[in-house]
């Protein structure tokens, strides 16, 4: 196998590895010997010279190396999560190592471990951190973070003591306070473990948000408990008194407040600094690092919760550092965080493994280890329950039993339990090698155990609930409506409830904050770039325009782009050989079409069925998709684009040309009442007219819209004359870009018209052949506007003049009148 | 701005005191122009909602005098029909007001057509869409008469849970 191919060499550079310490200690005599009596050397092996950074670039290439080998079977890395694959390559390297030398040569040392390996993970949590998400369910996460780790810390403590004291663990040197000194270092998830595996299984973004940001949150309890506890245990068990409690839940909160304020602070440094940083932009994203690597040290050194400052310092400059830094610096900020913490975690893993491989640690007692698993697989299940329970009682959205399910099963250990463990004083706490050996066992239970199954699991349980009522196509359609709909409702009502603090926070940010930390230039463009979005639409308006009247009408609306396979012509009948069999469709639309497996082998049978098949299928496909779903929240390993960003072009221009379809037909006085109220308010709210754009347009078909003859004069008149806009000065109206279709048809005085029949259309539609019957052309002929013109958000500023006669009184009409004349002698184009 | 104050909690509506009062923030921030009425295009000035294909059915269903304008009384019954303590019923009227563009209590082909080609856009050629709305209502038509009454509405879509779907949180 290839994977085996690629790990060759790394087998061969262990094995020099190995050999390498021996090797120094036998060349530096001979080296000393003869450097003496040879004179000058031509070429030396200098091995000693160069150990250290030698070994660590040697590590960092195999573990890469792996990840590599890993990822050319597919099949292996959907079922078993990267972080279980690479503990067991940590294990087969350091047996090998191991049976080389019998040395257990390098393991994942404390300093190592918290220096280095997990500041570059953590920032880049928190930088990519979806921040509305996440203080929206902030309450949630606190609850989970602190409550429950403290729940968990104590109920396994005490457990295990209990157990203890039954003498069912044999004769062990342990006391209370070192159980619960235990305790703490192992109920606390981990981030780490807990990203790794989540990556794979897609859940919805309120769960995933909770355990990813409880995951972070509970480094602060278990930084204090895990030193409270220690120092207890150093001053020795009768030393406890109630001061020393109450002093321990103080330290908690200085903690914890203190690391967030550490964090905050160097943010705010982080963005002051990136504002000034225009002339140095090749050592921006160097900042960045810096600053937030000093957060961390620094809190560090206060003995503050590390953790949380970095997490806070990337939460909180996120925003201002991107708008800062130039575009280029951003990407590689982004590519550099991902590449420093996917390395950290891929070593981590790894090197978990190889520790564990070190007989001098080992201390095996059946008891202990079993019952700790048991003990915080249930209490933290318990934990779980009762918190939801609490929660749920003041959540809108409330969390059910598969959340539930999810959330305790996913409370995965990692390596900062295991880093806490072996920072353990072994003459303080006795039984260190038990407790290590102990994580060793836990850590990798949950991350290959639970990681493994965790997936199947959170399948089953869902087709489960889905199995209970089966998506009919009605039921398809209509929750994709009732998608948007929420989508829209929320959006509308966006900021309201626990939002209030939101709003607060918004106005204090663009009050004060942004005008200290973000560029000047920064702060307006954000309206320019609009603009400059705005200009380009046109100009590829007027462009695609003048193509259309060149090219003709409807065979230019259906397929403007020569990318297209499918040319829809509605004059040539279509050929109806081809019966679509599900293989036909699978080879015809291997590119685009992402196949619904399920619906398609249920349906298999009839050509009755083909057609639902064909139906659902492209139901499936084609629904656009609701906001939530398919914008993918994190992925420690992939920076996705915005796919979907077609999608809402799409829309975004259907919503303009629909509205400006209304608006025209209020010029027309088609809905008198209803739309000459909204144009009467648009005039009265609008200062100045833009008299001369141009407008994208398309030649109509059906003769009802005559007076489009009379616009397309008009407007196509002006394609030299650049664009005067209004600055932003304008109050906020929408207007827009004027694109009329087919679809004007919609406000149409005859009531609601379904378009494919309007009796205007070419017959030849009712006569083609049924979908199902015909070649599988699913792939879709792109519409003009999807295409060509960008995406064009926010505030338009009106373009047209729409006027149905050149005697109208209104002010701004006649301004516009001068103009109607010269357009006049224009001929007229393409109109069918 | 009119005076949130001087409209009754019991305005039908399922907020308290507090929800109303901060819908009446949103709502005035929402009206650029100070006019106490939204238009649709201060609806449209929310980038999120140009992107979303429903927006302007909607708004439509909110603006129940049909002047083209969401008032604030409007606006509240409208956001209150998807609060948590909403009914389901009132949700699934909402739902099938989506639909029914003209208002005249059923679903018609045409308006099927309309609303789906809204949320298809121009992924699905129009032929291809009225095929899926010939088989959608053929399957939801109990009595034949070729449109869809909320009753059939309901008996088709109350699997699905609407109540919880279409809550949002204020």
């Amino acid at each position: 196998m290839l994977g085996r191919g690629a790990l060759g060499p790394a087998w061969g550079l262990l094995l020099a590895l190995s050999v390498l310490p021996r090797a120094r200690g036998v060349e530096e005599e001979p080296g000393g010997a003869h450097g003496e009596t040879q004179g000058f050397q031509v070429v030396t092996f200098e091995w000693h010279h160069v150990q250290d950074p030698y070994i660590i670039a040697l590590w960092i290439l195999v573990a890469s190396l792996a990840k590599i080998g890993f990822h050319l079977s597919h099949k292996v890395t959907s079922v078993v999560p990267e972080s279980a694959l690479l503990i067991v390559l940590g294990l087969v390297l350091g047996g090998i190592v191991w049976a080389a030398d019998h040395i257990a040569s390098f393991t994942l040392t404390p300093t190592l471990f918290f220096f280095y390996l997990l500041p570059p993970i953590v920032l880049d949590a928190g930088y990519f951190m979806p921040n509305r998400l996440f203080f929206g369910n902030l309450g949630t996460i606190l609850l989970y973070a602190v409550i429950g780790t403290v729940w968990n810390a104590a109920t396994t403590g005490l457990s295990l003591y209990g157990v203890f004291l039954s003498g069912l663990m044999g004769d062990l040197d342990i006391g209370l306070l070192d159980f619960l000194l235990f305790g703490s270092l192992i109920a606390a998830v981990d981030p780490v473990a807990v990203l790794a595996v989540f990556e794979e299984v897609h859940v919805n973004e309120v769960l995933f948000i909770i355990v990813f940001g409880e995951s972070l949150l509970n480094d602060a309890v278990t930084v204090v408990l895990y030193n409270v506890f220690e120092s207890f245990v150093t001053l020795g068990g009768d030393k406890v008194t109630g001061v020393d409690c109450v002093k321990g839940i103080v330290s908690f909160f200085v903690v914890s407040l203190g690391g967030t304020l550490v964090g905050v602070v160097f943010a705010f440094l982080l963005s002051l600094v990136t504002r000034f940083t225009k002339h140095v932009r090749i050592i921006e994203p160097g900042f960045v690092f810096v600053l937030s690597y000093l957060s961390y040290l620094t809190s560090e050194m206060l003995s503050l919760s590390a953790i949380l400052a970095i997490t806070f310092c990337g939460i909180c400059c996120q925003k201002y550092v991107k708008a800062n830094i130039s575009e280029q610096s951003a990407t590689t900020v982004r590519y550099t965080m991902k590449m420093l913490a996917s390395g950290a975690e891929t070593i981590i893993f790894m090197f978990l493994g190889i520790s564990a491989v070190d007989p001098l640690i080992w201390k095996w007692n059946t008891a202990f280890i079993l019952l700790t698993l048991v003990f915080i697989s249930v209490y933290r299940a318990i934990g779980v329950v009762l918190q939801t329970w609490i929660l749920n009682r003041y959540r809108m959205v409330q969390l059910e039993i598969i959340d539930q399910v999810v959330m305790s099963y996913g409370g995965l250990r990692g390596a900062v339990a295991y880093a806490l463990v072996v920072l353990l004083d072994e003459n303080k706490v006795k039984e260190k090698n038990l407790f290590v050996s102990t994580t060793l066992i836990v850590i990798f239970f949950t991350v290959i155990f639970q990681g493994l199954t965790i997936k199947p699991l959170v399948q089953w349980l869902k087709v489960k609930r889905s199995e209970q009522r089966e998506p009919k196509l009605n039921e398809k359609l209509h929750g994709r409506a009732f998608d948007h709909i929420l989508s829209a409702i929320e959006d509308i009502s966006g900021q309201i409830g626990h939002n209030y603090l939101r709003d607060k926070w918004s106005n204090f940010d663009r009050k004060f904050l942004s005008k200290i930390l973000m560029r000047r230039s920064a702060q307006k463009s954000r309206d320019r770039i609009l603009n400059v979005f705005h200009e380009l639409n046109l100009k590829d308006a007027i462009s695609y325009v003048a193509e259309g009247e060149r090219r003709g009408s409807l065979a230019f609306i259906r397929s403007p782009s020569t990318d297209n396979m499918v040319n829809v012509d509605f004059s040539t009948p279509r050929p109806s050989t081809v019966e679509a069999s599900v293989s036909y469709l699978l080879r015809e639309n291997v590119s685009t079409v992402r196949l619904d497996m399920q619906s398609l082998e249920q349906r298999r049978q009839s050509v009755r069925d083909t057609e639902d098949m064909v139906t659902h299928h492209t139901l499936q496909q084609y629904l656009y998709k609701p906001r939530q779903q398919y914008k993918h929240l994190y992925s420690r390993h992939e920076l996705t684009a915005d796919e979907d960003e077609k999608q809402d072009k799409e829309i975004f221009h259907r919503t303009m040309r629909k509205r400006l379809e209304s608006f025209k037909s209020a010029k027309l006085g088609v809905n008198p009442h209803k739309k000459a109220a909204k144009l009467y308010k648009r005039e009265r709210a609008q200062k100045r007219r833009n008299s001369s754009i141009p407008n994208g347009k398309l030649p109509m078909v059906s003769p009802l819209q005559d007076f489009t003859i009379k616009e397309k004069d008009l407007e196509l008149s002006d394609p030299e004359e650049p664009p005067n806009y209004d600055a932003e000065e304008m109050s906020g109206g929408i207007e827009f870009l004027a694109n009329i279709t087919q679809d004007t048809a919609t406000d149409s005085p005859s009531g609601i018209d379904n378009p494919v029949f309007c009796p205007d259309e070419d017959p030849s539609i009712l006569s083609r052949v049924p979908p199902w019957l015909s070649p599988g052309e699913t792939v879709v002929p792109s519409q003009r506007a999807r295409v060509q013109i960008p995406h064009s958000p926010g505030n338009f500023h009106r373009l047209a003049p729409f006027r149905v006669s050149g005697k109208s009184v209104d002010s701004f009409l006649l301004a516009d009148g001068s103009e109607e004349q010269s357009h006049a002698a224009l001929p007229e184009s393409t109109h069918m | 701005m009119g005076n949130e104050t001087s409209y009754p909690v019991e305005m039908c509506s399922h907020f308290d005191q507090d929800e109303i009062k901060q819908l009446s923030k949103r709502f005035k921030k929402l009206d650029l122009d100070k006019s106490g009425t939204l238009s649709v295009e201060e609806f449209m000035s929310l980038p999120e909602l140009q992107e979303n294909p429903l927006v302007q059915r909607v708004i439509d269903i909110f603006d129940t005098d049909g002047n083209g304008e969401v008032d604030f009384r409007e606006f509240i019954l409208g956001t209150s029909q998807f609060s948590v303590r909403g009914e389901e019923e009132q949700k699934l009227r909402f739902a099938f007001n989506i639909y029914d563009m003209d208002k005249d209590g059923y679903i018609s082909n045409g308006e099927l057509f309309q609303v789906l080609k809204m949320m298809v856009g121009d992924n699905l050629e129009d032929w291809q869409l009225q095929q899926l709305v010939d088989k959608t209502i053929i399957a939801v038509d109990k009595d034949g008469d070729g449109k869809i009454s909320f009753q059939e509405f309901s008996a088709v879509v109350g699997g699905l849970e609407v109540h919880k779907k279409l809550a949002a949180i204020f």
